[in-house]
């Protein structure tokens, strides 16, 4: 009874500070199977053979020198932006820095959906932070501990965010949709002019707006494929398609402003 | 002259966490199509094998560690656990031996009650009535499925490693 009393009449201060005392506690164990699986393949290449070492070797030089070439391009292309921008006095588009992380846990259900990376606040990373991988955005750091963080991802209906239709600029408003047994997460879309049409049988991109504040412009959020006119008559909303990728994240990148690096 | 204390509340914490540790690693590949929610697991062996003081701190340390991502205030989650070990314990009372249809009667029974507990506190995060009914409907399957395989090896796992100290049972 004691007990029970302790949990209900408990300050908020107590609680959160055991709240932040429980997470750090339990941030090795959830670490442990990702550091484990990095053993595991470390061993597993210690006892591969020579002969399979000298091939990944030689596939590794010919991936090497054409990314070699790609380098050699990126920099010049980024030298001749450079020199556009100071021609025509633009701002620099580098906001931000990408930190990419290993995921390392899911925890995704009906009532809560996160992953949690291996990187946290001694990286530099913070709440707030928007996280993307290679097919789009992920989510948003809701938490962190000093070696890992937790991302809310883009299927929960907690994440809203401000987007639009690629090659457009008028913005809508995206929000989870959140997840599905044996199916990809979805998403809705809402305040969408009630002049955006979807031909049947095709869909629309959807992607991150200027306005999103932590996400730079035109990450891929989704394929919004069907559209609903509101009862107001004046706006649509909208079912997006998540990728399905998000159901088998391994790396993903954290963008960390390049405004909090330099402090 | 020493006190002798009962460390039978530590192997049982121990045992919880490589519980929370294999849990977490199932649900990681499993939870975008079912995810399992097993807190029996945590609750039932401590009420069955320690005393009210250990009972108290072991479920009290369980459930702050594994509701670090449930979207509810930290006591709401240890008051849930806690009656739920109250209720396990009245359950045990009067159960010497472990038997293979009790074990899985009571640890359905307090996963199940568990279970209906976060359905009726937590906010659905699914966008329609039925997928989320659908989806809830699926976890809590799939953690009864898994568990009634496990119930009798769970409850008797903690009482089989305080035996290897044995003759001095329980007390080290």
């Amino acid at each position: 009874m004691a007990a029970l009393l302790v949990c209900l009449l408990a300050p908020s201060a107590l609680r959160h500070f055991t709240s932040r005392v429980f997470s750090e506690f339990r941030a090795p164990i959830d670490s442990l199977p990702s550091h484990l699986s990095d053993l595991e393949k470390y061993w597993l290449m210690s006892a591969g053979s020579k002969r399979s070492l000298i091939e990944a070797g030689r596939d590794l030089a010919r991936l090497n020198s054409a990314y070699e070439l790609k380098l050699r391009e990126n920099e010049f292309l980024k030298s001749r932006l450079s020199r556009y921008e100071k021609i025509l006095s633009m701002p620099t588009p580098d906001r931000f820095k990408c930190e990419v992380a290993r995921v390392i846990r899911r925890e995704v259900n009906a009532w809560w959906q996160y992953i949690v990376i291996r990187k946290g606040s001694a990286d530099g990373i913070r709440e707030g932070y928007a996280v993307i991988y290679a097919g789009g955005v992920v989510g948003r750091v809701v938490k962190t501990t000093v070696h890992t963080a937790t991302v809310e991802l883009v299927s929960s209906r907690k994440f809203r965010m401000a987007a639009q239709f690629d090659g457009e600029d008028r913005p809508v408003i995206y929000q989870g949709g959140g997840s599905f047994s044996f199916r990809t997460g979805k998403g809705v879309v809402t305040d969408v002019p009630g002049d955006v049409r979807i031909a049947s049988g095709e869909s629309l991109r959807l992607v991150t707006s200027p306005l999103a504040g932590t996400f730079p412009e035109g990450i891929f959020i989704g394929d919004v494929v069907d559209l609903k006119t509101d009862s107001d008559a004046l706006f649509k909303t909208g079912v997006v398609k998540l990728s399905e990728g998000l159901d088998s994240l391994r790396e993903v990148s954290v963008l960390v402003p390049i405004a909090d690096v330099a402090k | 002259m020493i006190k002798r204390v009962d460390l039978r509340f530590l192997v049982v914490l121990l045992v919880n966490l490589g519980y929370a540790y294999a849990i977490a690693s199932v649900n990681n590949w499993l939870s975008p199509y079912v995810y399992l929610m097993l807190p029996a697991l945590f609750i039932v062996p401590a009420a069955k094998w320690l005393g009210t003081g250990g009972l108290i701190f072991v479920v009290l340390v369980s459930s702050l560690a594994s509701s670090t991502f449930i979207p509810l205030p930290m006591g709401i989650v240890s008051i849930i656990w806690l009656l739920a070990a109250a209720f396990a314990r009245v359950l045990c009372a009067n159960t010497e031996k472990v038997h293979a249809v009790w074990a899985i009667g009571v640890m359905e029974i307090v996963n199940f009650s568990i279970l209906f507990l976060y359905t009726v506190f937590l906010p659905s995060a699914v966008d329609g009535i039925s997928e989320y009914i659908l989806r809830v409907a699926c976890d809590i399957l799939a953690s009864a499925l898994v568990l009634f395989p496990l119930s009798k090896w769970a409850v008797e796992f903690p009482d089989r490693i305080i035996r290897l100290f044995e003759p001095s049972r329980g007390e080290f």
